[in-house]
């Protein structure tokens, strides 16, 4: 700021004035040097505090000078008017001094004004307000000071001018005249007396001249006289004092005009001081041819007459150099005033300037701290400079912008707090395999996370803000889901868990639902949180579980005495074969026979139970996949050439790592199968596909199996893996169980639909690789790890 | 204001002002200066001085010896004043030649009174055997010059003043430096 001015200012504070001072915002600390970044904020302030203290007093100590060089002067100016000598020789410095110090002051005014100026066109804050002070400081000093100015000027010429009065000088006239007559008088007083003496002298020519000369001095009271002869030739003489000096030679004025036959009388003034009258007579010649004589009579003139013509003289002399030098007296005293004015003036102004800037430079920083903070700069401190009001002022200033900035780190904070639990929230949504869908007071969808999605087969996510009914649309699962929902959002429950079983082309979906109604004002619904969770493989599980278990039973129990049974059977019949005859034989071998029969077929049944029972024990090869297709294929169409196999293999299918012998389980079941459902259909074929997928970055194997049989019962789609499901007259039901565990086992996913075209379709998504399998599969190793911990 | 003073008091030491008929002579002890300063007196000088205002006479002497290529060696400098006063009382002119030039006050020194103001300002301007420089000074190998100056001025203004009336001249008037060689 300010500068600059004195402002400046100001110049490292926080972003105060710039501006004003421009000062930087000290928040720049670069970060390079720790213990700048450490101390570097503190002590940058600190210096920057004392050395504008600094330069403030530095600008009292400026101007207190400068005042006193200004008293100084102005003295010093004013000692001069009365013509006093003790200052006669510094007369010109302190004209010189004065008038460099008013031209010092001109330029600094000028400079100030013009700064202002450009202040005030720039509307620069403040400037305005500083102008205006300034111009009613001016006013209130320029007014009383032309004033002063004015008059001073005017009685100064009324009273050089009232000594030029013309009774002055009429009296100083007729003062002269009076003791010019009066020493006139005087003068022919004396001029008579000489004449006198002179017509004696010439009447006795013969009396001793010098007795004579000294008998009349003293009764005329001249203090000299002589009688000359031709060419200053002192004939005799007679003086008051005793002097080794001749007598004064007459001047050729005088012997000018005795030669003339004239006395002569004239008024002198003596080098000591005093005054003489000096009268000259000449003396009758002796005789003819004789040298011319002339008497010269020397009178003293009395003291007090003496010192009264001085007076007299001297005022005339006087009052004659006044009125040489009355113009130029007025003009100079004239001109001293001036400057003595302008000296002030100037004085006064800047001391307005000073005082206007003192005032307004708060009131700057205010406003410049007040835009900083509107633009958002909280960090802004304003200098405190005074203990005033204005002080204070800036105190609450500086106060509420800490308050402020304090507030919004606080805010800022709260709200990082809430960015962040909203990010945990939204990874737990994410991560969560439960779906949850938050729905808004009307049922708009306000979060949907992305197993919400997965489970309903819907991208949900990207719904939100839609209503239900947008989210629903074309997706069947989704539609299930909300009708089954709405029901009981309708019914006005507040908090409810049931279990939602939905249709979906690839089955059934068991879902288990939870619902709080989230409170809003006026006890209104303010929102749903739905929670909700695909149990469609826990309950499969379980039941897989619990078939297992009875499975294990029934090879462990019924397998045991079906030995024996058959056993006993065939003992049975050899033992009575050759005894009984006739029907009776054919009775005996008949039953032994059924028996056998079905006990072997029990065995068999009994073998698959604990087929499908049986604990995984895997041997993990890398092999071709595609290869092994084409070989069970190769297979069948040997087994059943009525029947076409199309096999459609991604060439781009690697090795993967599976057991293989369980994966030509898989593809027998498949086949079989789906040969069983063609038998007796005309045109039957089997679709096989191999696809290589990418999903969530681990590679998995699709194949497809299809056929165009008359496809899964549509009632019992949902339980088509359970054992002993099954549509056929023959068979276990346990095909398609087993093909799902091998598939668990694996780490793969199974699903079962029908095609739209009719016929069966089974898709199988197996990891390519040992890794994969962990990484998409938890629940497989889980099992496995279950089964081996039942095992052991 | 000051137009007014200026065209009021025009110039009043206008007229011829220089030195005439100098000579240097020796006695046995002292250069000699003789000459006559022809004063710039006109009508206004004289009523000037009838109101009691001195005319004063400041007389510059400057020996100085001449070298090359150097300022010139200054070997003796004195400076006279005379003044010339009207005695209103006695109607007489009043010449002070007072030989101490420091204060040319009129009370002491050698002062003559005349009766006119023609024989007075003669009286004034009149150098008669002004000891300028001693014999023993001066080195008869060498070369020297006797500068002389003139100022007249009119009126007692006090030192103020004068500085502050630096915009008027006419009070004052000086003759350029005359030059003489110092004839031994």
């Amino acid at each position: 700021m300010a500068p600059e001015p004195i402002d400046k200012p100001a110049a490292t504070e926080p972003p105060v004035i710039e501006s004003l001072a421009g000062e930087p915002p000290i928040d720049e600390t670069p970060a390079v040097d720790p213990v700048a970044g450490l101390f570097g904020v503190g002590l940058k302030r600190r210096i920057a505090m004392v050395v504008q203290t600094l330069r403030r007093w530095g600008a009292y100590a400026l101007i207190g000078v400068a005042a006193l060089l200004w008293l100084i002067g102005l003295f010093a100016l004013t000692r001069t008017a009365d013509n006093s000598t003790e200052f006669s020789h510094y007369h010109p410095w302190i004209l010189l001094f004065n008038a460099v110090l008013l031209v010092g002051l001109l330029a600094v005014l000028t400079y100030k004004i013009t700064q202002l100026v450009r202040e005030y066109r720039k509307h620069q804050p403040g400037s305005r307000l500083k102008a205006r002070t300034l111009m009613l400081f001016g006013l209130l000093v320029i007014g009383p000071l032309l004033m002063v100015y004015f008059s001073a000027l005017y009685f100064l010429n009324r009273g050089i001018d009232s000594w030029f009065h013309v009774e002055v000088r009429q009296g100083l006239s007729d003062a002269m005249e009076v003791s010019r007559s009066s020493l006139n008088l005087r003068m022919s007083e004396y001029l008579e007396r000489t004449e006198d003496l002179a017509a004696a002298f010439t009447r006795e020519p013969n009396v001793s001249r010098m007795a004579r000369l000294d008998h009349e001095r003293r009764l005329t009271g001249a203090s000299e006289l002589t009688i000359f002869g031709q060419h200053g030739r002192v004939i005799a003489t007679s003086a008051e004092l005793l002097s080794a000096d001749a007598p004064t030679q007459p001047s050729d004025e005088i012997m000018l005009q005795i030669r003339q036959g004239q006395p002569y009388a004239s008024l002198d003034v003596l080098p000591g001081g005093g005054y003489v009258i000096r009268t000259a007579a000449p003396l009758s010649p002796e005789g003819p041819g004789s040298e011319p004589r002339t008497l010269v009579a020397i009178y003293p003139v009395p003291e007090r007459i003496a010192q009264l013509t001085d007076t007299v003289q001297r005022a005339y002399t006087q009052y004659g150099e006044m009125t040489y030098l009355r113009e130029p007296l007025k003009i100079t005293f004239g001109l001293l005033l001036t400057l003595v004015l302008l000296l002030s003036l100037l004085a006064a102004v800047y001391g307005a300037f000073f005082s206007a800037q003192n005032l307004v430079r708060p009131i700057q920083d205010l406003v410049a701290g007040t835009r900083a903070v509107a633009k958002g700069d909280f960090n802004t401190r304003l200098p405190l400079t005074t203990r005033d009001e204005m002080g204070f002022l800036v105190h609450s200033f500086n106060d509420m912008t800490r308050r402020l900035s304090r507030a919004r780190e606080e805010t800022t904070r709260v709200q990082q707090a809430v960015e962040n639990e909203r990010a945990n929230l939204a990874a737990v949504l994410a991560g969560v395999s439960t779906g949850v869908i938050s729905l808004e007071a009307d049922r708009r969808i306000r979060v949907a996370n992305r197993a919400a999605g997965t489970i309903l087969g819907a991208d949900l996510e990207a719904g939100a803000g839609q209503t239900l009914a947008e989210a629903a649309a074309g997706q069947p699962l989704v539609e299930q889901f909300i009708q089954a929902v709405e029901l009981y959002l309708d019914a006005g429950q507040t908090q409810w868990r049931e279990q939602i079983t939905l249709q979906a082309s690839s089955g059934r979906r068991v879902l288990m639902c939870a619902c709080t109604t989230l409170l809003g004002e006026d006890e209104q619904p303010g929102g749903y949180v739905i929670v909700f969770d695909d149990i469609t493989t826990l309950l499969q599980a379980q039941r897989d579980a619990a078939w297992g278990e009875v499975a294990r039973r029934l090879a462990h129990e019924i397998k045991n005495p079906l030995t024996p049974i058959q056993l006993s059977a065939e003992r049975m019949r050899r033992r009575f074969r050759g005894r009984v005859e006739g029907e009776d034989e054919q009775v005996l071998d008949r039953a032994t026979n059924t028996i056998v029969q079905q006990v072997e077929a029990m065995k068999q049944m009994v073998n698959a139970f604990s087929e499908y029972a049986r604990a995984p024990d895997m041997k993990i090869v890398r092999f071709d996949l595609n290869q092994l297709v084409t070989e069970v294929s190769d297979l069948y169409r040997a087994q059943d050439p009525r029947v076409a196999i199309r096999l459609e293999l991604d060439a781009r299918m690697p090795e993967i790592e599976a057991d293989r012998g369980r994966v030509r389980q898989i593809f027998n079941n498949l086949f079989t199968n789906s040969l069983e459902a063609l038998e007796g259909q005309e045109n039957g074929a089997i679709d096989v596909e191999s696809k290589l997928e990418e999903s969530q970055g681990t590679r998995l194997a699709e194949i497809i199996v299809s056929d165009n049989g008359p496809g899964f019962q549509r009632d019992l789609l949902g339980q088509v893996f359970d054992p002993y499901v099954t549509s056929k007259p023959k068979g276990t039901g346990l095909g398609l169980a087993i093909v799902k565990k091998i598939v668990e086992e694996h780490g793969g996913r199974i699903e079962a639909d029908n095609r739209p075209a009719g016929g069966a379709r089974v898709r199988i998504l197996l990891p390519v690789s040992e890794a994969g399998r962990a990484a998409t599969a938890p629940r497989a190793e889980r099992s496995r790890s279950e089964a081996r911990r039942e095992r052991a | 204001m000051a137009v007014a003073a200026i065209g009021a008091y025009a110039d009043p030491l206008t007229g011829t002002f220089e030195l005439r008929n100098a000579a240097i002579e020796h006695d046995d002890h002292s250069y000699l200066l003789s000459a006559q300063v022809q004063l710039p007196v006109d009508d206004s000088v004289r009523d000037a001085l009838k109101q009691g205002l001195p005319l004063r006479l400041e007389l510059e002497v400057e020996v100085s010896r001449p070298r090359r290529f150097w300022p010139d060696a200054t070997l003796a400098t004195a400076t006279e004043q005379y003044e010339l006063t009207y005695h209103a009382v006695t109607d007489r002119f009043r010449v002070d030649k007072g030989s101490d030039g420091a204060s040319a006050a009129p009370a002491n020194g050698d002062a003559t009174t005349y009766s006119d103001l023609d024989s007075a300002l003669a009286a004034l301007g009149k150098i008669d055997r002004l000891p300028i420089v001693e014999q023993a000074a001066v080195d008869d190998a060498r070369r020297y010059n006797v500068n002389v100056r003139a100022t007249v001025s009119v009126g007692d203004l006090p030192a103020t003043l004068k500085l502050l009336m630096f915009w008027r001249e006419d009070w004052k008037r000086s003759t350029e430096w005359y030059a003489w060689p110092l004839s031994q």
